[in-house]
């Protein structure tokens, strides 16, 4: 196996939402009080491979075929006091 | 929960725990998380007696139950034994099955962002699904009405009170396209099977039910399946397709031939899925069966005459067990209020399991 570079733009296979805070080994900020839903999916690169993600848009505006483009999110601080950082997509300009 | 079924298995069939020659006991609760220390299958034979007969543990995500009848049958069909019991049971905390990403061969980072969720697979499997075939959320509402339906006939079931579709509908939304009244819920069950030689059965019963088949297979290269950080763009069938077409073949059976079916709905959408994956019917023609009414117990193809997993929950170990359960009643002629009409011949199950699992087995008179 060796590394290989994907590109930063795709388009939405299928998508969900998750309107409940999932229990553990989730390590999202917050509690179920204040849990704020999101959107994930899978997101088609360059013919290439789909990726699952979360996915930067409206429930609203989601639709699949939609293109997105790779953005860098914080997911949580790690016990060390560091941002712990994750992947996602959000909509193209 | 899981030695009363056996017992009662036991006395149905005409035969004593000290009969049976080889075990599979079907309970995924001791490798779950947060299931406080819960006990392995096979210290069921505490309660039942210490008789020194093979116990073998089944764990094989929620196609558990599927995968111990099966091996039960294999038993048999191997010249192993000539009785053989599958028992399943399991107790769930309420809310959805939670799992470690390790569990599932992969590295934490998946769990921690929140995708060891088995509820968005099936959003998303179903999301797709609805886009290609032109599937609407009406159908989603109906499928589950006609499950709490047939559930409030079941005295066996958990949730027996029928919801409509605007209720269905208009409940809490879980994961997109799904609500809850479209999802089973993980819950306290168990089932019990015994089988025994074809040639014997006449011994102990004048109606017998046969196992045509009991087929297991789990994922090829390409499939969509539950925990998937990543798919090949290149879509195989799902292990659900490849069970059944191996359990009809072996059977003897076509799909056409299926008088009533129980399948996996661990929502609304994969009752709908697995009708198409196992060769019950073509993708996209699930919308026009539905609003016919052909699925429902009345109908064309029953599907999930019990109540399926929407009305009884999912107790993992016991779920697929239940479904053998239901065929053997209908089979029989024993089920009461939802009955099937006209003295159903041939019985349908089916279940789909994580990582990649799918057990279908063809029951006949």
């Amino acid at each position: 196996m060796e590394p290989r570079s994907l590109s930063r733009i795709g388009t939405v296979w299928t998508w969900t939402t998750q309107d409940f805070r999932p229990k553990l080994p989730y390590r999202g900020e917050g509690t179920d009080a204040d849990f704020e839903p999101f959107v994930l999916g899978y997101v088609e690169l360059d013919d290439e491979v789909r990726v699952e993600s979360r996915l930067l848009v409206d429930r609203h505006d989601i639709h699949i075929g939609m293109r997105v483009e790779l953005a860098i999110v914080p997911l949580y601080e790690n016990d060390a006091g560091e941002e712990v950082v994750t992947f996602a997509f959000a909509a193209t300009n | 929960m899981g030695a009363l079924a056996t017992r009662r298995a036991l006395s149905d069939a005409g035969v004593q725990w000290s009969d049976i020659q080889f075990a599979f006991g079907g309970s995924l609760a001791p490798i779950l998380p947060d299931h406080d220390n819960a006990p392995m299958a096979d210290t069921l034979v505490n309660s039942l007696g210490l008789t020194g007969v093979p116990f073998v543990n089944v764990a094989n995500g929620c196609a558990t139950a599927g995968s111990a009848v099966a091996l039960a049958a294999n038993a048999i069909e191997s010249g192993a034994c000539d009785i053989s019991l599958a028992v399943g049971f399991d107790k769930h905390p309420r809310g959805h099955f939670a799992a470690g990403a390790g569990m599932a061969g992969i590295d934490p980072w998946f769990g921690e962002q929140g995708f060891m969720v088995t509820t968005q697979f099936f959003a998303m499997k179903l999301q797709r699904y609805m886009h290609d075939f032109g599937i609407t959320s009406e159908i989603l509402a109906k499928v589950a009405a006609k499950n709490f339906r047939n559930g409030a006939m079941n005295p066996n079931a958990w949730r027996r009170n029928p919801f409509s579709e605007e209720e269905i509908l208009a409940s809490p939304m879980v994961n997109e396209p799904l609500t809850q009244y479209m999802f089973c819920s993980p819950d306290e069950g168990a089932a019990a099977v015994v089988l025994c030689r074809s040639d014997m059965a006449r011994r102990f019963t004048d109606r017998p039910v046969f196992v045509r088949s009991a087929c297991l297979r789990t994922r090829r290269y390409g499939t969509f399946e539950v925990y998937s950080p990543s798919l090949s763009v290149n879509r195989t069938p799902s292990p659900v397709v490849d069970a059944a077409a191996a359990a009809f073949e072996s059977a003897g059976v076509s799909p056409g031939d299926v008088d009533v079916a129980q399948l996996q709905d661990s929502e609304a959408g994969a009752e709908l899925m697995h009708m198409a994956e196992t060769g019950l019917c073509a993708d996209g023609e699930q919308e026009d069966m539905v609003r016919a009414g052909e699925t429902e117990i009345s109908g064309r193809l029953p599907i999930n005459t019990d109540g399926g997993l929407i009305a009884n929950g999912e107790p993992i170990g016991a779920s697929g067990m239940r479904q053998f359960y239901e065929i053997t009643l209908q089979l029989r002629g024993q089920a009461g209020e939802r009955q099937v009409p006209n003295s159903p011949r041939v019985g349908f199950t089916q279940v789909y399991g994580a990582p990649g699992v799918g057990a279908c087995a063809v029951l006949t008179t």
